[in-house]
């Protein structure tokens, strides 16, 4: 009998482009869900909201700041805000920082089925890859409702790799890598990331004995001197004072741990995706190794470089792994390609669909819904309505801006909303004696001692406190140990207790 | 048409080199004529200018007296204090020795490079950080520079005469010490490498080390070794690189491009071996003292225009790429170097050239300070407890009793700590402040022990009122 053939259906280009729009589509829906689920954002996000707002209002970042205790000067590349200020005259500035940043986001499923696609040439591929570098855990949940850069750094940072891949085609496309990557230093810092990963795929190159592309190298060359060149104008300052500690930021020692936390395995596969981590750690092996793909290199360099600087804690955790995650899950579509290729000429190519389709099951399973469940807990952090009502009260207390003590994650909410002054803010360039500072407002916070407390709020000038569930979880305490004292005045109670301490320090001067 | 190449002359570059120089160093002290009224720049101006004045070998302006050992700068400085005012001496000198030193290295590259690229070396050299800190700050490196580079112009002749004249100059770096003979050697071990004619003059020198070192510097106890303490230490980075905060350094571009050349001369050609290792040398003894940075500015600004000519030289498949990364490396390179020369430019800042002025014109006592402030206090005729050199005994024991004054929170406590090193006046800065007024002192200055005498931007002068 003759065996039936079995009709391959072939889909043209525009109806790829039709399911990457619908993958990108779940993407965005879903994420704009999420955002819209509360009303507000979580509490680093209002300092790119300030600064968003400054730039609408004045056409300037805000650099320097009369809300912040030393009143300093913020250093920052201001890209990102700028183009959100942008987006932000067609719509309310908070419906676009919730509407943008995660358009952003979506986009990189676009970038990655392009990268995809010209690195495996199979836009089947593309496609899986699209999906789930849609829904890295790390990155969609530390992004739906932070107004973070990272969604705009990150699509570049890959747009640029792209272009860079396409340079061997055609030279035009160094002009492409160079314009992106000059967009992506105005936006953020990472792009030093970038370069040290185009570091070690050179050293591959090189290694591999492979022809190097003379534009590739030129377009190297001018970016790292041009980046380092435009660094050090921007952060002449903070480098003069702070040197090569900058990589730290100068963050206080006892919160380094949670910047720059030490990575372990775990973490890693819970937070990149256990598929794409452990199929692309694979991947990375078998083309170092065994097998050649330059256009590979260029994504293995990344990939070893960001490990690297996590050993090293010389990138902070997240965007470490954000990274990381973007560069397995374009390994792990390499892995998928290799996958199709040899079931293809097996026997158990008729039903290749459903092995692919079982493994795409299981990174549903171990990716989508942890993204979607650290999603939920994410928004779970952020202000409530009755912390902004507290805020609100805080901020109807004075007319002129006074300083309140707040946690450190808290300090941009008091900023925001009660337009006050606080102590420590999460920005810690050029703050001197910061250990001190930072131990100085867990003092104020845990002292059992009014006369302890009330010498520390007299040194930073502060006249409100403001105790909410957070400084409750930071410190351990439940409590105020010296709120029953007759000068501390309760001024507000509910989710968060509002105290005045300035009766405090007038009746320390009296005796 | 062929395009028409512009071709310099020696007399051409060395006008166009002075004019240079001229102008780069020239900035700073203008600077300081205006906004600072024309005091000198830097820290080891102030004590070289103090000592150089008398000769002063015993020197009772820090706490509990240090000995001092002159050196042949000293020396230059006391003959030319006999024609000209000190301060004003203090800043031309060094400026002076400068433009000799340009021209002396300028004249020795010429010997092995064209024009162009002695041209080019000598113009980074101009613009780099540690050229402008040796020769606005009046220190022993403005000559020893000059006279390490005019002895090997002369070593190079190999002309009885000449090497007779090269001799005296090697007796005069002698006398600034061991590691000044150490690195003398070094260079002109490297000559010989290459010429291996000049190893019989080169053992003339190794046996006037011998003798001098042996026969003077061990004998007298002239070799002494001065350890930074930890808390006076900067990380290695910072103190290497002035884009990061050191003020004797180099600039972070510069080393990029050093690096580059390195890499581009260490693969292509074997004849430079010797020097490139001697520049590997002196990068790892900067773990250690920063004297040998004086000397490797020379072989970094050769390397760092080595490292453009490539880049011109080399054919870019996107030539307007390869023009801007030239502007960015030249961008790069002014940067650090105009950023530089506004930072030396106030060192000292307006706030301690007020206290000094305000301290020269008051009963002489001893000053309570950091010390960073140490040798401006020294200036002033006052007697300092700390300075920055910490050549000094008991510098744990002096640490301890700042420490102790600064944390005293009663008036009894203060005067008992204060009246040990018996201190008439008590100069604090923001630093010192912020500390004050954790521990309650600043109030302690508020009693009636203390006056208030003077502010000079962040600086404060308090009286002690015995």
């Amino acid at each position: 009998m003759r065996k039936k053939k079995v009709k391959k259906i072939k889909f043209s280009a525009r109806e790829y482009l039709i399911v990457l729009a619908m993958i990108c589509v779940i993407v965005f829906g879903i994420r704009l869900y999420l955002a819209f689920s509360t009303e507000y954002f979580s509490n680093e996000a209002y300092f790119n909201l300030r600064q968003i707002e400054h730039i609408r209002s004045n056409g300037l970042p805000l650099y320097k700041d009369d809300l912040s205790y030393h009143e300093r000067t913020y250093f920052f590349t201001p890209g990102f805000h700028y183009i959100l200020a942008f987006f932000s005259l067609f719509m309310p500035v908070s419906i676009a920082c919730k509407i943008m940043p995660n358009l952003f986001a979506t986009l990189l499923s676009v970038i990655i089925f392009f990268i995809v696609v010209e690195l495996t040439k199979n836009r089947k591929v593309g496609l899986i890859a699209a999906f789930v570098v849609g829904f890295i855990p790390v990155l969609f949940s530390k992004t739906i409702n932070s107004i973070s850069v990272y969604t705009l750094a990150l699509p570049l940072m890959f747009l640029s790799l792209y272009f860079l891949m396409l340079i061997n085609k055609d030279k035009k496309y160094s002009i492409h890598t160079i314009i992106t990557m000059i967009v992506l230093m105005v936006v953020h810092p990472s792009i030093f990331y970038l370069i040290i990963g185009l570091l070690f795929y050179l050293m591959f190159i090189k290694q591999e004995r492979l022809a190097q592309a003379d534009s590739e190298l030129e377009v190297f060359i001018f970016s790292i001197l041009l980046v380092i060149w435009f660094y050090e104008l921007v952060f002449k300052n903070a480098l003069l004072v702070h040197g090569s500690r900058i990589i730290y930021k100068n963050i206080p020692k006892l919160l380094l741990q949670n910047y720059f936390a030490q990575v372990n395995i775990l973490t890693l596969i819970v937070f990149v995706g256990f598929i794409p981590f452990i199929l692309g750690l694979y991947v990375m092996y078998r083309y170092t190794f065994k097998e050649k793909k330059r256009a590979l290199y260029i994504f293995i360099g990344m990939g070893i470089a960001i490990f690297l600087l996590l050993w090293l804690r010389w990138i902070e955790l997240n965007l470490g792994m954000m990274i990381l995650g973007v560069v397995m899950v374009i390994l792990f579509s390499q892995y998928t390609k290799d996958l199709m290729v040899s079931l293809d000429k097996s026997k158990v190519s008729k039903i290749k669909w459903l092995l692919i389709s079982g493994m795409l099951l299981l990174v549903i399973l171990t990716s989508v819904f942890p993204s979607v469940g650290l999603a939920i807990v994410e928004n779970k952090k952020v202000i409530t309505n009755s912390d902004v009502e507290a805020l609100k009260v805080l901020k109807k207390l004075s007319e002129e801006p006074s300083v309140t003590l707040s946690t450190i994650e808290e300090s941009h909410l008091i900023s925001y909303f009660a337009n006050d002054k606080s102590i420590l803010d999460t920005n810690f360039l050029l703050v001197k004696d910061v250990d001190t500072v930072y131990e100085d407002i867990a003092t104020i916070y845990t002292t059992p001692f009014i006369n302890r407390a009330i010498e520390l709020t007299e040194k930073y000038g502060v006249q409100y406190i403001y105790f909410s569930e957070q400084a409750k979880k930071n410190y351990g305490i439940k409590e105020l140990k010296y709120a029953d004292e007759p000068c501390v005045e309760l001024l507000y109670s509910g989710n968060v207790q509002i105290y005045d301490v300035e009766k405090c320090k007038r009746k320390m001067v009296i005796s | 048409m062929k395009k028409k190449r512009i071709v310099f002359t020696d007399i051409q570059a060395v006008i166009v080199l002075i004019v240079v120089a001229t102008a780069v160093l020239s900035i700073p002290l203008l600077s300081r004529e205006v906004k600072h009224k024309g005091y000198p720049i830097g820290e080891e101006s102030y004590f070289n200018s103090r000592i150089s004045k008398d000769l002063v070998t015993i020197d009772n302006l820090i706490y509990g007296g240090r000995n001092v050992i002159l050196n042949p700068y000293n020396l230059l400085l006391y003959g030319g204090s006999l024609l000209f005012d000190m301060h004003s001496l203090s800043k031309f000198l060094p400026f002076i020795l400068g433009l000799v030193s340009l021209l002396l290295f300028y004249f020795l590259i010429r010997k092995k490079l064209d024009i162009t690229k002695s041209l080019l070396t000598a113009g980074i050299l101009v613009f780099s950080p540690i050229f402008m800190y040796n020769f606005l700050v009046s220190s022993k490196f403005a000559l020893l520079v000059v006279l390490n580079l005019a002895l090997l112009l002369l070593f190079l002749k190999n002309r009885r005469m000449l090497h007779v004249v090269g001799l005296l100059i090697f007796l005069g770096i002698c006398f600034f010490g061991l590691s000044s003979i150490a690195i003398s050697v070094a260079m002109l071990l490297g000559l010989v490498i290459y010429d291996k004619k000049l190893f019989k003059p080169f053992l003339t020198y190794l046996i006037l080390v011998v003798v001098f070192v042996f026969g003077y510097l061990v004998p007298f106890g002239k070799i002494f070794f001065n350890k930074t303490p930890e808390f006076a230490q900067i990380g290695i980075l910072q103190r290497m690189f002035t884009d990061l905060g050191g003020i004797i350094g180099f600039g972070i571009f510069a080393a990029i491009l050093a690096v580059v050349g390195f890499i581009q001369i260490w693969s292509n050609n074997k004849n430079f071996y010797y020097s490139l290792f001697l520049v590997l040398l002196l990068c790892i003894s900067l773990f250690f003292t920063h004297e040998f940075m004086f000397y490797l500015n020379f072989l970094i600004a050769y390397l760092v225009a080595h490292a453009i000519i490539v880049i011109i030289k080399s054919k870019w498949s996107l030539d307007f790429l390869k023009k801007l990364t030239l502007i960015i490396i030249v961008c790069g390179l002014l940067f650090s170097s105009i950023s530089y020369s506004h930072r030396i430019s106030n060192i000292p800042s307006r706030g301690i050239v007020g206290v000094m002025d305000f301290l020269q014109k008051r009963d002489k006592g001893v000053v309570f300070s950091s010390y960073k402030y140490g040798s401006y206090i020294e200036y002033t005729g006052n007697i300092a407890i700390m300075d920055s050199r910490f050549d000094y005994s008991e510098v744990e024991k002096r640490i301890i009793f700042i420490d102790n004054v600064l944390s005293s929170s009663t008036t009894e406590k203060a005067l008992v700590e204060l009246e040990k090193y018996n201190i008439k006046y008590i100069l604090l800065d923001s630093e010192m402040k912020i500390k004050a007024k954790e521990t309650g002192f600043i109030e302690v200055l508020k009693s009636g022990a203390f006056n208030l005498l003077f502010v000079s931007e962040d600086l404060t002068v308090w009286e002690v009122v015995w």
